[in-house]
């Protein structure tokens, strides 16, 4: 009886560790929930002050600390996770350490990645905001994601692809998250329809949305893909003559993000219901969790390590940070 | 000290008062706009005008940046320099809060570009038949020439010169 207790405990034990070794923990400890509180924690800059003008871009680091490009004085500006201001560095120009139009900002491992909409490649600095090097890239880079030092992720919005680039900006993979078309797109509309934003996982599941096209899908690593929705219906694109350039007048999704249980964030565009403010929280397979409405509007959306919500206020002035309560 | 020699003192120290007076009167006989002091040229006034939607396109920015740059390197003129930033008031509500944001918003884009001029919100939107769908302008008056000019940007490259071949006088300056 004692010696078939055992075998049977023992049984279990293995059973309970070969789960937890072939079932992602996302699965395993997602959260259930189906409505998310936003509780504001931090608020960085204010109309009067002078410590940001109007951010871009944000990322954090290992340690909490809040990296943000400041668009109006070209700069990158670092502050405690308490929203303390520690240091900045940028201003106008060409050179290293400079800026045209200040962008994206990205942290890995003890490096950040900056962009600029103006200039070709990404500028590389440590966390000390002390630039370090460049990494050359000649196509615009309408998002970015550093998925290690030798593989950078970028949208090649021409080529409608991804294109994963070394830290010497040589191109080592793309993947392919849509059919190749064998003709090119003859009705002039630029780039537009092949704007994304987009996040990888930590097994190469790619998530995505678009900018100018109702959809949002994930796809695998192999670029297959493995759920897709919308969030309007009947609401077709519709393009505009401006200079002799095809302009959308919808811009369905704005950003993505993930929490650190897989789940996705969607922020909405100017078809939502709250334009800029409403965030469509999917669940790994697709489903349609819950909308949370941030307080106002903002262009991007980002989601820390330890699960905080970052978003604009006051058209980019302030920064907000939220804590999400999941019930 | 006798006399004499008191009397040579006084006039000295009299000298050095009236000195001290005018040296006063003439550095001080200026007016100051944003702690920088303006000596005006009165014969010109320039006037930019940028509009808010402006800030995100750098097509548009990078000739007015230009100019604001040639300008103010120009001796003559960097003391006759006047922006206005201006807000479409539909766009963007009118309000107090967002007055105040879009101050904020031009005291970045003053401080980002070295901007030596004073800059003004034009929150009355006195200058709306100006603005066109985001179009930027200078407005020369030279009275020297009494010519009110003004140009359209972004700039064809030639036009930098003829601007400031229009501010100056006599059509030519080493400075340019």
């Amino acid at each position: 009886m004692i010696l078939n207790k055992n075998f049977l405990n023992s049984i279990n034990l293995k059973v309970i560790i070969l789960l937890l070794l072939i079932l992602p923990a996302n699965i395993l400890f997602s959260q259930k929930f189906n409505k998310i509180i936003l509780k504001e924690v931090l608020s960085i800059g204010s109309i009067d002050s002078e410590i940001l003008y109007q951010w871009a871009d944000i990322c954090t680091d290992d340690s909490g600390n809040i990296y943000l490009t400041d668009m109006m004085d070209y700069s990158i500006k670092k502050f405690t996770p308490e929203g303390e201001f520690i240091r900045k560095t940028g201003r106008s120009g060409q050179g290293p350490g400079e800026f045209n139009a200040i962008r994206f900002i990205k942290y890995y491992n003890n490096y950040l990645y900056v962009t600029d909409q103006y200039r070709p490649g990404i500028q590389v600095f440590d966390t000390n905001l002390q630039y370090q090097h460049s990494i050359p890239f000649q196509k615009p880079i309408a998002d970015i994601q550093i998925l290690s030092h030798n593989r950078i992720a970028i949208p090649d919005v021409i080529e409608g692809n991804i294109q994963i680039i070394d830290s010497l900006g040589n191109k080592n993979e793309i993947f392919y998250y849509k059919k190749i078309q064998k003709k090119k797109n003859s009705d002039n509309l630029g780039f537009f329809p092949n704007m994304i934003e987009f996040e990888f996982d930590n097994q190469n599941n790619l998530y995505m949305c678009y900018t100018a096209k109702n959809e949002v899908k994930k796809c695998n690593n192999k670029g297959k893909t493995i759920w897709s929705v919308t969030f309007f219906k009947n609401k077709k694109q519709e393009y505009n003559n401006s200079y002799g350039l095809k302009t959308p007048e919808y811009f369905y999704y704005k950003d993505l993000a993930l929490d650190t249980s897989m789940n996705i964030f969607i922020l909405g565009g100017n078809l939502s219901k709250n334009k800029s403010r409403d965030v469509y929280v999917l669940s790994q397979n697709g489903e349609h969790i819950t909308t949370l409405t941030l307080p106002d509007e903002t262009h991007c959306i980002y989601i820390d390590k330890e699960n905080y919500l970052y978003s604009r206020a006051k058209q980019g002035v302030i920064l907000k940070k939220y804590k999400m309560i999941y019930n | 000290m006798n006399y004499l020699s008191r009397v040579s003192h006084r006039k000295f120290f009299n000298k050095i008062f009236i000195l001290t007076i005018i040296l006063i009167i003439v550095y001080t006989n200026t007016s100051t706009v944003n702690g920088c002091p303006m000596s005006q040229n009165k014969n010109i006034a320039i006037i930019l005008i940028l509009e808010n939607t402006n800030f995100g396109c750098k097509f548009c920015m990078d000739s007015f940046i230009k100019l604001c740059d040639r300008l103010q390197e120009s001796e003559k003129v960097k003391n006759s320099i006047y922006g206005v930033l201006y807000y479409d008031s539909i766009e963007n509500n009118n309000n107090k809060e967002n007055i105040l944001i879009q101050k904020k918003l031009l005291r970045g884009f003053v401080k980002g570009n070295n901007i030596q001029f004073p800059f003004i919100l034009d929150s009355s939107h006195v200058f709306k038949n100006f603005c066109n769908n985001g179009s930027q302008k200078i407005i020369i008056i030279n009275t020297e020439k009494d010519c009110i000019k003004q140009w359209n940007l972004p700039l064809k490259p030639n036009q930098y010169e003829e601007i400031m071949n229009f501010i100056h006088k006599n059509g030519q300056d080493e400075n340019f």
